[in-house]
């Protein structure tokens, strides 16, 4: 047996611009809407929540389990520092781990994938967390703006009990340029898409699907479900046609129009929302295209992928929860429209010692319960003597990441840096740990005494071009 | 009865407001020359034996950090011992409960607390940057609007104070500033006003919330038997305590009342021998409505939950049952940190002595007068809370009765 799939999980932001609210500012005509990321959040912080719900839906318990972690995206926060160091330490991962990080071109998501189905299959790991988080920056006003959106969809990859196992790839590469961003471009750019269309993404698709297809004997007709990378509606419909997919095999893996062109996650989530409905037996053909490359992957759909269903929150479960924000709000989100005022200095750098030390605690919530009263100290690496009784054993404990409202305020004049208005929280999470932490994603009205809410990771400031990262109350938005 | 080692001779004050045109370090000088002109039987600079300098933020006002002690310098005292304290908005009731304990150990026999605040040298944005600065992530976002809101949120919440009683407090400290030739605002306000003022912090609207205000304030103490050599009618140190509590918001167990407070109080009043019944006037922390609200019930004058309701039954007013912040308080007279509380400590000083009228170094005397509070039973309670997480609290009980 191929190794495959053992859980999956996606992200996608709870903001949505509708493209036609685009066009409003720079003409145009657009249909359908983006999935669009708020100010504090990034790859990262969608790589965290998608992870989570991978492992989830794998039944893992926590990331100890993981043996590598693989991010794969075009827009990380950094050039040089990979982001995975963040993301193993909220999930927990071990300090053994493989990781790696795969970039410059949407399809790498793809890559990340099969290296990591290659190393299960060496017997060098057994399971392996994959993730393709991206939100790719586009000019405002350029085309690519209609459709960029933001994304992530995390994969546990592993040799048993899978839920889909990859039977088979094929890869057609050439030295070809569409679109690309150089050292010290802001955006991504394109060439004549007339040109591109044609000789980049539908013959690179082309070739690969064929050469898969010989490759394992089968016809496009014995898939039930077909994905392909999505850079906007045109484009897959187009390659359907000429490979002579169907609309219906197409459906669901269909999510332009929901959330837009996610880069090196599209595939990673087309495909997330195809395994929410698939059965066993199920022939999936997903076809990756970036930069001159395409990869043609053959899954089939396993046995165990009926008992996780109701595992995790689901893709549709994530297109149905969404709030609309206008162009410059969207603008604002992207770092498109910003003040021209000096930030409130932290007082205390993301890089310094304090934060080195706290870093776990922090970012996977861990407390220190005292052993003699019970109290749950934070953060354990502040707190060496119980604050309520004076013991000094403690037990290591995971803080609950759900919690109630016991009381807030919503500042209407933060410092500079700060979004404005903006609620404060404090809450009893659900192990009665008191909890205090930013706002996120609700009107500021609307923050209740007694509501429920859950803390997600998320970007609280950047200094000299390193991103803090705190968790922070949302109202809880998937059950 | 009371503690009564410590006895307090001289006090002075400059006129609070948005001082541009003064140094920090001559607003201390003004605050210091006022202090000994106005000691009754004359003041020698050369009794001071040791000094206190309060002063919260001094990289607030450009000059060095380290630059307090060196006050001492500036006034003509080189050379004898000073301290700087720095302990949030109780920083100058702080620095003068450190001085009593110099007096009273016996090694001094006068001493000088000086307490200044540049609050508007530096721009609104950057006071505020500097005021959000602490741990990067457990205390993101935190100033001290938003360590009294949720305080205001959940006492709403579990005992149905309203935004109508929090503004009273406003008002009432409005109208008490009218009649102080030292505050910062002289102006009175109506509830309305309050309401209509601009949403801060919610539930706290501008007008719920005291301003940014430079100002310094100075005392002299001694050994309470050397008092008749400077006055004949001393205010005695009946009791001092301070209270603290843990650092971090998540850490509080209550929300309806400011522990340090309460710890603060419970020290001050059994040092002095009394209860909150024996308070004729109280210069109580204000920085936000809701701060006085719940002060009322943590200093005893009424019961938990019912601080909404003592304000509106008007038993704070300034013919109550106590007199609750005749100054204006912090919300008139304005919150330069390290000068607050020796403020308070100068306006009982006045209050206590029943000469509001005339000590003031300015002012219409027959505006001034209408501040003056009955004294019944000769105690005044002075009170701040504060710090990082409201973590700490000073009450200082003074008392014109000698025995």
């Amino acid at each position: 047996m191929a190794p495959g799939i053992v859980g999956y999980g996606v992200y996608i932001p709870r903001y949505r611009i509708k493209r036609e609210e685009i066009a409003k500012t720079w003409g145009g005509r657009g249909k359908g809407e983006n999935a669009v990321l708020n100010q504090n959040e990034d790859v990262v912080t969608m790589a965290i929540e998608a992870s989570f719900n991978a492992l989830e839906h794998a039944g893992l318990n926590d990331a100890k389990e993981v043996d590598a972690i693989y991010l794969s995206t075009d827009s990380s926060p950094n050039i040089e520092h990979s982001s995975i160091g963040i993301i193993a330490q909220t999930l927990g991962a071990r300090d053994d781990i493989d990781v790696m990080d795969f970039t410059t071109s949407p399809r790498a998501g793809v890559a990340a994938l099969k290296a990591c189905v290659d190393a299960v299959e060496s017997g060098r790991i057994k399971y392996g967390l994959v993730i393709g988080s991206d939100y790719r920056p586009a000019s405002p006003g350029s085309n690519m703006e209609m459709f960029f959106g933001g994304g992530a969809a995390a994969f546990i990859v592993g040799g048993k009990d899978t839920v889909a196992d990859l039977e088979c790839a094929h890869v057609y590469s050439s030295n070809f340029r569409d679109n690309w961003r150089g050292q010290g471009d802001t955006y991504v750019k394109d060439y004549e898409p007339r040109f591109t269309r044609q000789y980049g993404y539908s013959d690179h698709i082309f070739n690969s699907t064929q050469g898969l297809l010989s490759k394992t004997g089968l016809t496009v007709d014995q898939f039930q479900h077909v994905v392909f990378q999505q850079p906007d509606a045109r484009l897959p419909a187009g390659i359907a046609k000429r490979l002579k997919v169907t609309p219906d095999q197409m459906k669901l893996g269909s999510i332009f129009q929901d959330i837009g062109d996610t880069g090196a996650g599209c595939l990673f989530i087309g495909l997330s929302s195809i395994f929410d409905r698939a059965v066993p037996g199920d022939k999936v053909l997903a076809v990756s295209y970036g930069s001159g490359t395409s990869d043609a992957l053959y899954f089939s759909i396993r046995e165990p992928i009926e008992e996780a269903r109701d595992r995790s929150k689901t893709y549709d479960s994530y297109v149905a929860s969404k709030a609309y924000i206008d162009y410059p709000r969207y603008l604002r989100g992207k770092g498109a429209l910003t003040k021209d005022e000096k930030p409130a200095e932290l007082g205390v750098s993301p890089l310094s010692p304090l934060m080195w030390r706290a870093g776990s605690e922090l970012y996977r919530l861990i407390g220190a319960k005292c052993l003699n009263c019970g109290y749950v100290n934070f953060p354990p690496s502040q707190r060496k003597i119980c604050i309520r009784c004076g013991n000094t054993q403690f037990e290591e404990v995971m803080l609950e990441r759900r919690g109630k409202v016991h009381t807030f305020c919503v500042n209407y004049y933060m410092p500079p840096g700060f979004e404005s208005p903006l609620p404060i929280i404090i809450a009893d999470l659900d192990d009665g740990v008191r909890h205090r932490a930013l706002g996120t994603e609700i009107p500021p009205e609307d923050v209740k005494i007694d509501m429920s809410v859950e803390l997600v990771l998320r970007k609280l400031a950047s200094e000299d071009n390193v991103n803090l990262y705190g968790n922070v109350f949302r109202p809880i938005r998937i059950q | 009865m009371g503690w009564n080692k410590v006895a307090l001779v001289g006090v002075g004050i400059i006129p609070f407001g948005e001082l541009f045109e003064k140094d920090w370090e001559v607003m201390v000088e003004e605050a210091y020359l006022n202090a000994i002109s106005q000691v009754d039987k004359g003041f020698d600079p050369k009794d001071i034996e040791a000094a206190w300098v309060a002063d919260c933020r001094p990289g607030a006002h450009g000059t060095q950090t380290i630059a307090g002690v060196s006050l001492v310098g500036n006034i003509g005292l080189a050379g004898i011992p000073c301290t700087h304290i720095e302990n949030g908005c109780p920083t100058g009731s702080d620095g003068f409960r450190n001085a009593c304990l110099g007096v009273a150990s016996g090694v001094y026999d006068v001493a000088l607390v000086m307490g200044a605040e540049k609050m508007r040298d530096k721009s609104t944005a950057e006071m505020l940057s500097l005021a959000a600065q602490g741990h990067p992530v457990i205390q993101r976002g935190e100033t001290a609007m938003t360590m009294f809101a949720p305080q205001a949120m959940r006492h709403m919440h579990e005992f149905g104070t309203t935004k109508e009683q929090m503004a009273l407090v406003a008002v009432q400290n409005h109208r008490n500033g009218v009649y102080d030739p030292y505050s910062h605002y002289r102006y009175e306000i109506t509830i309305e006003d309050v309401f209509k003022s601009p949403m801060v912090c919610s539930p706290l609207n501008l007008l719920d919330c005291c301003p940014q205000t430079d100002g310094a304030a100075a005392a002299i103490i001694c050994r309470a038997d050397l008092a008749e050599k400077y006055t004949d009618k001393p205010i005695y140190v009946a009791g001092f305590g301070m209270g603290t509590d843990t650092f971090y918001v998540h850490e509080k167990e209550n929300f309806t009342e400011f522990v340090a407070s309460v710890r603060a109080a419970k020290q001050a009043y059994a040092m002095a021998g009394i209860g909150p019944d024996d308070i004729d006037v109280a210069e109580v922390h204000d920085c936000f409505s809701i701060t006085e609200i719940i002060d009322y019930e943590d200093l005893g004058f009424c019961q938990k939950g019912e601080g909404g309701k003592f304000i509106e039954s008007g038993k704070s007013d300034l013919d109550g049952i106590v007199a609750v912040n005749p100054s204006g308080g912090l919300m008139s007279k304005g919150h330069p940190l390290g000068a607050t509380g020796i403020a308070q400590i100068a306006e009982l000083y006045w209050q206590l002595r029943e000469e509001v009228r005339e000590s003031n170094g300015g002012g219409d005397p027959s505006v001034n007068e209408k501040r003056q509070v009955k004294i019944r039973n000769g105690y005044g309670l002075q009170h701040n809370v504060g710090g990082r997480g409201i973590s700490n609290s000073v009450v200082t009980i003074l008392t014109r009765n000698k025995t």
